[in-house]
């Protein structure tokens, strides 16, 4: 009896998600870290507004991709120590789905929470009431693309030495592109700007991570494990 | 089928090695006159640019790195590919060759961009598109290669980046069309592959000379790189004995 | 003779420019062959170790 690729993810999923559930405070760790970078800039930076009303897109997406990072080594690495992950690969089903599940989750319990959190740092670094929808989801759509990505290189480096540093180091550079949308939309909010061009761009940075970052995934994972 | 055995040669590691010792020396030898005479176009023999004056003369060193630093890391990713696919170890050898020389041929571009910019925009440094995607360029050289010494076993460490460097082949066209696609103060391409220049052929024959030096080094460079990277992979083989006594 | 190194006034740039550029090169060369002695070294020691 062999099982759709979609039931198969299904079923990781809800797995992923129940296993993060018995641990509740692992799940804040990201947003807590996430508060408390936001929160550093205003206090090295300037204590003036405008001024950080200024620097609240950067601070804001820099946080949210550096707490991204932090939940991202243990995308793969507790199921990579105790041979799920294995299983997975040789069960003949798709590991693609079965990853792309895995990265849905981490963007639902990273992404998604951060996104929906961000107004409270925001209001401390300056940005006005209106722009806060149009931040939110365009924190919630980028951190759904930096998922995607995080995953080809927790994917790469789940076999190497000092693998947390190496993965920040992949990471950042197939990010850039959505720290630079994702930044533009957010000053264009502020400024009370359309959103639609850089949200476009995420949305297609987002639709290519879906079609390829899953494939690469399991590429790099099926490395990792022989 | 001897179109097949020729296409063969290619996958064995002694063939390659000989091959490459006996054709870097005239990559090199052309490589290094074809510099000079471009060197003599480009610094002695070409005119001032009517806006740019003299400084419009280190194009013939920028366009040159810039053009390697990509050249580079497509044949990286190329043979990294093809190290995958077809499981050829001299494949993964040549990619592993690479990275460094393009690494390098990044710095050299964002340096001599720079010191370029300086005296046309006002600024050593602007973050607009394509001087911002050569950076990454230059972080997805670095994450290559941190991930080839990162990964012990050498086979995992051949394929994974081989992974690496195809994901990260994405950034090359947009580093190429980034000037076409976004309003850049990168400057766009002064002349096309096949179209008119719009500059004086005194001003284009040496740069037009230097890119082909330049990939003629590229070669040498590379042949002599692949070499030692074989003998290092090869240690254990009885053709190794050969070449070093 | 001057006029040439002064480049009409964008000397300080174009000088260092080539001299970086070149300087790489030379550089990238200079690690290569030394990449590659030391790789020969390296298997000749191993040879003599291991007969």
């Amino acid at each position: 009896m062999k099982t759709s690729p979609l039931a198969a993810a299904r079923l990781v999923m809800f797995r992923d998600l129940r296993l993060a559930f018995r641990k509740p405070s692992q799940l804040l760790q990201p947003l807590i870290f996430f508060m408390i970078v936001a929160t550093l800039f205003p206090l090295t930076l300037s204590p003036e507004m405008s001024r950080l009303r200024d620097a609240a897109p950067g601070v804001l997406w820099v946080g949210a991709l550096l707490s991204s990072l932090l939940a991202l080594e243990f995308l793969f690495r507790e199921d990579a120590q105790d041979g799920t992950l294995e299983q997975f690969a040789l069960s003949g089903q798709s590991l693609t789905w079965m990853l792309f599940a895995k990265t849905c989750v981490h963007w639902l319990l990273t992404g998604v929470p951060l996104a929906v959190s961000a107004p409270i740092a925001a209001m401390g670094l300056g940005v006005p009431a209106e722009a806060m929808w149009s931040m939110v989801a365009s924190l919630a759509l980028g951190g759904f693309a930096l998922s995607l990505i995080g995953a080809i290189s927790a994917g790469l480096t789940l076999g190497a030495r000092r693998g947390g540093v190496l993965l920040s180091l992949l990471t950042l550079p197939l990010a850039v592109p959505i720290l630079v949308f994702g930044a533009d939309a957010t000053n264009r909010a502020i400024a009370g700007d359309a959103i639609a061009p850089p949200m476009y761009m995420l949305g297609a940075i987002a639709v290519l991570g879906v079609t390829l970052a899953p494939l690469a995934a399991a590429a790099a994972v099926r490395i990792g494990l022989e | 089928m001897a179109t097949w055995t020729w296409f063969h040669r290619f996958a064995s590691p002694p063939w390659v090695y000989g091959f490459a010792a006996r054709w870097a020396p005239w990559f090199g030898a052309a490589a290094v006159l074809a510099m000079l005479f471009a060197l003599y176009g480009g610094l002695i023999l070409a005119p001032p640019d009517y806006q740019q004056k003299d400084a419009f003369r280190i194009v013939y060193i920028h366009a040159p790195v810039a053009t390697l630093s990509l050249a580079v890391y497509s044949t990286m990713a190329l043979a990294a590919a093809v190290g995958l696919i077809w499981r050829m170890k001299v494949a993964h050898a040549v990619a592993a060759s690479c990275a460094p020389i393009g690494a390098w041929f990044t710095v050299a571009t964002l340096a001599t961009g720079m010191l370029w910019g300086k005296p046309m925009w006002g600024a050593y440094w602007v973050w607009d598109p394509r001087l911002t995607s050569e950076l990454v360029l230059l972080f997805l050289y670095f994450g290559y290669m941190g991930l080839r010494a990162g990964i012990e076993d050498p086979q995992k460490a051949d394929k994974a980046s081989a992974v690496l460097a195809i994901v990260g082949a994405v950034n090359v066209p947009i580093i190429k069309y980034s000037v076409n696609w976004w309003n850049s103060l990168h400057q766009p391409a002064t002349t096309k592959l096949l179209g008119e220049a719009d500059m004086d052929w005194s001003m284009v024959w040496p740069l037009l000379l230097m890119l082909a030096a330049f990939f003629l080094y590229f070669g040498w460079v590379m042949l002599i790189r692949l070499r030692a990277e074989l003998l290092r992979r090869e240690r254990n083989a009885s053709w190794v004995r050969e070449v070093v006594t | 003779m001057s006029e040439f190194f002064a480049m009409s006034g964008y000397g300080k740039y174009i000088w260092p420019a080539f001299g970086i550029g070149f300087g790489i090169v030379v550089l990238i060369y200079v690690m290569a062959v030394s990449s590659l002695s030391a790789a020969k070294q390296e298997a000749k020691r191993r040879l003599e170790m291991n007969p």
